[in-house]
């Protein structure tokens, strides 16, 4: 008897708890309620490991030269090396002095004049998890500039990231910002060219008779075609310096060509400006201090910046000597503009470009937040509207109550009193598997109200249990006593293996799913394991204090 | 209380069991042809609500002509015809598509629109999300079959686990016959559909475990387990009662995404229960007549 006291209070010491926790604390909303945008980036970790090894062959071919060995071919092949060089009496000393710069990088193997350097899987998964790491930083600076209250910024996997943004009003933005690579860099310029004809010239090649080259513009950047005798045809290169080699030109190693975009009044791409320029860079965007949006003398937007003090000081010291010339700025590639240098510059500098004032505002977010090492890709994207959001909570709340009442009345009826008391420990299955939800702050997304509701009606299926088995032993002519223990004693084993087939479902949805179908697999184990206790013990407790005191009413 | 002969008639139930799985596999896999929605096969899925009488799919449809490829439109189930679903598949470039439909929409319909969601999953992490969820539904059987035939004797796990197999059949071969589509909350509610449907089954059965300590040496397998099925008839039949019940509901005014998750639920649960009454038992005692003779 003093047990069944205590049993009681605990129970309601339990209920109130719940109930206080229910009342006080707000649960975590998934995007998919309270409205926001969700995006899955993937990092081209890929392209990022093929541009170090593109810098590493050709610092190794400058070494190379340097120390006069003759050289066949040395060609970059995904994050692979192959060299073949002009006989095998210089191979051992190749490969030492490969070997001195680049040993963490490469597992270099020779044989005969023929040199293969192969990226090594530990040099790249340690590469994968810095840039991921890096991203996810520059990721993370930049969401901060927009403004957006409580972004999640997560890794997930080696090479994803997961943005969430609650309440994103302009999501094309957001990805726009998230999404630019920003890489700014100051280079010398070496010469520029109008036409494709002039580039082509320019770098030693030659335009067959009568034919002429022209350049078209595509939204994937410039689409190059051969005219001869009235005819077009596509040449189909992958970047300007191929098109030069196609006509018998050269670049020079420590050279590119990049292209500048001419825009009409609306913004439209209608011509390039070619530019053959330094490789290296004179200054990069990691100099930059900060970066706003700013007007140039005509009155476009533009972006100025302000460089560190380094950079101020190699920025001075270059302009100082480099006065008549001109400097490209690079932006992801492209030219943005390239200016004369009329006097010295120092820690203060504009970018211009036709850019419209949102993008001058946004590429100074970004420039600021710094550059991402290495090009993201939007995989995935799903953006829910406020109102879409609120009027599922809506929908789960209507067949929320719908489905409970419904329970509690069918179980009211069939049951009788046993029923009544199965409604109660329901209704506190409710109340509990709510509190354990904000207390592990567990998020509840439109499936996980799903879920909500499935385990209230499952919640039951342990009464069902226990007071088909109480029926069968008060037929079998036992006393009201003894059939209430023989049916929870019995029942128990039952109720536990049920339970533990749909836990084991829940966890292996736990695993394989992504955000709300997570939502659902939490909310669903956590109502399994409350509606054990509530439907088991507290039933238990309320029906002995039923057949204790008044066992005249108690019917099942 | 009355008695039926579940064991004794096991035979039109395994038929009754083939034709459906037979027939709506037939029909919903081959005929029909099973529907895939964007989370397995990648692809841009806009729904927005236009504040203007006039418009419908069709003029809808002509606004994207041209600027996205294989475009499509529909009304959004269960709202408004101010709703609208907008379908593209994925193509190179899916936030491309993602950016005009917003952009046309926009410029179209300013502030007469209110896009409600968009969805863009890409063409790799479709295939991704497709192999997962195999591959889930696959360990979820091998967990519970671990998991019964630990807690029971082998031939049960075996009738526990073919049961599932025939429950996860029918289900999927019912929800393609109706040509609906497959989406991750679809696979979440097949995989609730297996775990809760072994409840059913794992009552039976353990009604006819500890009817065979008392009465094994008085009486027949058959019987034992006809007797086993009756005595938890009316458990099953009120708990899948009052779960049905609140799938019901969730059908009902749950909406769009609940749906179709729900409509499984109620697919599943309802095949659950009469594969618990008249299958799972019912393999084990041909399984245990077959293994008594081998012997």
């Amino acid at each position: 008897m003093k047990n069944l006291k205590w049993k009681l209070l605990f129970v309601v010491a339990i209920f109130l708890g719940a109930l206080y926790l229910d009342l006080t604390k707000p649960i975590n909303l998934g995007l998919d309620l309270k409205g926001g945008t969700h995006l899955v980036l993937q990092i081209d970790t890929e392209k990022a490991l093929e541009d170090e090894t593109s810098t590493a062959l050709r610092e190794i071919k400058r070494k190379l030269e340097e120390e006069n060995i003759p050289v066949v071919s040395a060609v970059r092949k995904g994050t692979e090396i192959d060299i073949e060089l002009l006989s095998p009496d210089y191979t051992e000393k190749t490969v030492s002095l490969i070997k001195e710069d680049y040993s963490q990088m490469f597992n270099i193997t020779a044989k005969g004049k023929e040199i293969v350097l192969k990226m090594k899987p530990s040099y790249k998964s340690k590469e994968i998890d810095r840039l991921a790491e890096q991203a996810l930083e520059t990721i993370r600076n930049r969401i901060d500039q927009l403004g957006v209250a409580e972004p999640v910024i997560v890794r997930n996997g080696k090479d994803r990231i997961i943005v969430e943004l609650p309440g994103v009003k302009n999501p094309e933005r957001a990805k726009k910002v998230i999404g630019k690579v920003a890489n700014l860099e100051f280079k010398e310029v070496v010469d520029t060219a109008r036409t494709p004809d002039e580039l082509i010239t320019k770098l030693g090649g030659t335009i067959p008779n009568g034919a002429t080259v022209l350049v078209k513009p595509s939204p994937s950047g410039p689409k190059f075609f051969i005219v001869r005798n009235g005819k077009e045809e596509e040449l189909k290169v992958k970047s300007l310096e191929e098109l030069v080699e196609k006509f018998g030109g050269h670049v020079p190693e420590d050279q590119q060509i990049l292209y500048e975009e001419i825009k009409n009044k609306e913004g439209k791409v209608v011509g390039y400006t070619f530019f053959i320029l330094k490789r290296e860079p004179i200054l990069t965007g990691a100099y930059l201090k900060d970066a706003y949006p700013s007007q140039d003398e005509t009155g476009m937007p533009a972006v100025s910046f302000v460089l560190k003090d380094e950079g101020a000081r190699i920025f001075s010291n270059y302009t100082k000597n480099h006065i008549g010339t001109r400097l490209a700025i690079v932006l992801d590639n492209k030219v943005q503009s390239a200016p004369v240098i009329r006097s010295e510059i120092g820690a203060r500098g504009q970018i211009t470009g036709q850019f419209t004032y949102q993008e001058a505002r946004d590429l100074s977010i970004v420039l600021r937040a710094g550059a991402l090492p290495a090009p993201v890709k939007i995989i995935e994207e799903t953006t829910v509207g406020p109102s879409l959001g609120k009027e599922s909570v809506e929908k789960g709340i209507k067949a929320g109550i719908a489905g409970i009442v419904i329970v509690m009345l069918f179980m009211a009826v069939y049951y009788k009193t046993a029923g009544v008391i199965a409604d109660l420990a329901l209704l506190m299955n409710v109340v509990l598997l709510w509190a354990m939800m904000v207390v592990l702050g567990a998020t509840l997304t439109l499936p996980g109200i799903a879920g909500f509701i499935l385990t209230v009606g499952m919640a039951v299926d342990a009464n069902v249990i226990i007071f088909e088995r109480i029926r069968e032993e008060l037929r079998k002519g036992r006393n009201l006593f003894s059939a209430v223990e023989a049916g929870f004693s019995r029942a128990w084993g039952t109720i536990l293996d049920a339970n533990v087939t749909t836990l084991i479902a829940a966890a292996v949805l736990f695993q394989f799913g992504t955000g709300p179908i997570k939502g659902f697999a939490v909310t669903l184990s956590l109502g399994i394991l409350s509606s054990m206790f509530t439907a088991v013990f507290v039933t238990k407790v309320f029906l002995d204090l039923l057949v204790k005191f008044k066992p005249q009413i108690f019917r099942v | 209380m009355k008695k039926f002969d579940f064991i004794g008639n096991r035979y039109w139930a395994y038929l009754l069991s083939l034709t459906l799985i037979i027939g709506s596999w037939v029909y919903g896999a081959l005929i029909k042809g099973p529907k895939f929605g964007i989370d397995f096969t990648g692809g841009v899925l806009v729904e927005v609500r236009v504040e203007e009488p006039q418009i419908n799919t069709g003029t809808l449809r002509e606004l994207f002509k041209g600027k996205v490829e294989g475009v499509l439109v529909q009304n959004v189930e269960g709202e408004g015809k101010n709703d609208f679903m907008i379908k593209a598949p994925a193509d190179k470039d899916p936030n491309k598509t993602v950016k005009i439909i917003r952009k046309v929409l926009k410029e179209k319909f300013d502030g007469k629109v209110e896009i409600r969601k968009v969805e863009m999953i890409g063409p790799t992490v479709g295939k991704e999300l497709r192999e997962k969820g195999i591959m889930a539904i696959i360990y979820a059987l091998i967990g519970i079959l671990i998991y019964v035939a630990w807690r029971f004797e082998p031939i049960f796990a075996f009738g526990a686990v073919l049961a599932l197999i025939h429950d996860a059949l029918a289900t999927t071969g019912i929800f393609m016959s109706v040509g609906r589509e497959f989406s991750l909350p679809v696979i979440a509610a097949l995989l609730t559909v297996i775990g809760y449907s072994i409840n059913d089954t794992i009552v039976v059965y353990d009604r006819i475990r500890e009817n065979m300590k008392v009465l094994l040496r008085s009486k027949p397998f058959e019987e034992i387990v006809n007797d086993s099925i009756n005595q938890t008839l009316s458990r099953t039949v009120i708990t899948s009662l009052t779960t049905l019940f609140v799938v019901l509901c969730l059908y009902l005014f749950g909406g769009g995404v609940i749906n179709d998750f729900a409509f499984v639920l109620l697919v599943g649960i309802t095949v659950g229960t009469y594969s618990s009454i008249f299958i799972a038992s019912a393999i084990v005692v041909d399984w245990y007549k077959y293994v008594k003779k081998e012997k």
